[in-house]
């Protein structure tokens, strides 16, 4: 066995956890080796100071109370699981009736077509914006601009 | 009396007694992991409060694999990482430490203090404590469990779900960086 298993070996030993011969083999080595001794001193302290770090403080009814939060979150959310599927519907209904208007509306616009002879009942038949106009039953944004300057 | 499996079964039965069992059972290691690693006290039983209710909402994930202790235990750490980075950030944020004011107050609170013995405590746990955390993950686990827990190496193989020659790996080394950081510090103390 290496000095560093060994070491290993002296660590378990201070924990307890060696079986008959080894515990033997361990006590053996430490009347030998200097280094081992310091090592098992330090960590004994070490061990110590840990422990005496102490204890965390913890409330009598911390278990009752952790207990009791997680049942109260777990029936909120019973509430509100019993009311989503109903604002989910909501929800949906309105957006089927948003894009339901929103369809009317452009095919209303698309629908809606401007007759020239509609625009010019009040102008002189020989003017520019007569002849223009009068030429198609679609008129372009183009002739209405161009209808609407000339006259 | 019920064990762990019979008691989380029961929980995700919706059974609020067995957690509350569970927690029970459970809380006094919780809590002194949660201390020692961020050694305040006024913070252990809210970040216990979360582990456990984090724990609680997470259970439908936990698979009987490993123990429900090691399952827990994971879930604390992660908090205690995340409590730790917070902490860092509030610390970066809030300036106030270097007024003018606090660091007067702090020179003289140092002029007139006197080391009793309760003081001499207290620094020495706080040494001890930062020596823990400058061990590396893996070591600081395996120490924290055997010296402040008292497990025994099954224990903690099984808690951290390696294998008992880790164990004795970890341990030792853990061992062996802690002589570096505390031997100085053991031999002007005595």
């Amino acid at each position: 066995m290496n000095h560093k298993d060994m070491q290993i070996l002296v660590s378990c030993f201070l924990d307890d956890e060696v079986t008959d011969d080894e515990r033997n083999e361990v006590a053996k080595h430490l009347e030998v080796c200097n280094e081992c001794r310091e090592f098992i001193e330090v960590a004994q302290q070490a061990r110590k100071g840990i422990r005496e770090i102490g204890e965390a403080p913890i409330t009598e009814f911390f278990a009752y109370r952790v207990a009791h939060i997680v049942k109260i979150r777990e029936e909120q959310n019973d509430e509100w699981l019993g009311v989503e599927p109903l604002a989910r519907k909501a929800f949906f209904a309105l957006i089927v009736i948003v894009l339901i208007m929103f369809f009317y509306t452009i095919i209303d616009i698309n629908s809606y077509t401007i007759n020239g002879e509609q625009l010019i009942t009040e102008s002189s038949m020989d003017s520019a914006s007569t002849q223009v106009l009068l030429q198609s039953d679609e008129l372009s944004k183009g002739d209405l601009l161009y209808a609407v300057v000339a006259e | 009396m019920a064990d762990d499996k019979t008691l989380v079964k029961a929980v995700k039965a919706g059974d609020h007694k067995a957690f509350e069992e569970l927690v029970r059972r459970y809380q006094r290691q919780i809590a002194n992991l949660i201390y020692v690693r961020l050694g305040n006290r006024e913070d252990v039983e809210d970040i216990a409060q979360e582990a456990f209710i984090k724990a609680y909402q997470s259970l439908s994930q936990y698979d009987f694999e490993g123990s429900f202790f090691s399952w827990l235990y994971k879930i604390t750490m992660n908090l205690c990482v995340d409590e730790i980075r917070k902490r860092k950030v509030r610390k970066y944020l809030s300036l106030d430490f270097i007024t003018e004011d606090n660091l007067e107050k702090s020179r003289k609170s140092k002029e007139h203090h006197t080391p009793s013995d309760e003081a001499l405590r207290e620094e020495k746990t706080e040494i001890i404590r930062d020596a823990i955390n400058r061990l590396s993950k893996e070591y600081r686990e395996a120490i924290i469990l055997r010296e402040y827990q008292d497990m025994t190496y099954n224990e903690i193989a099984d808690t951290l779900q390696i294998s008992l020659e880790a164990v004795k790996t970890r341990i030792f080394r853990a061992r062996a960086e802690l002589k570096k950081t505390l031997s100085d510090y053991f031999e002007e103390r005595t």
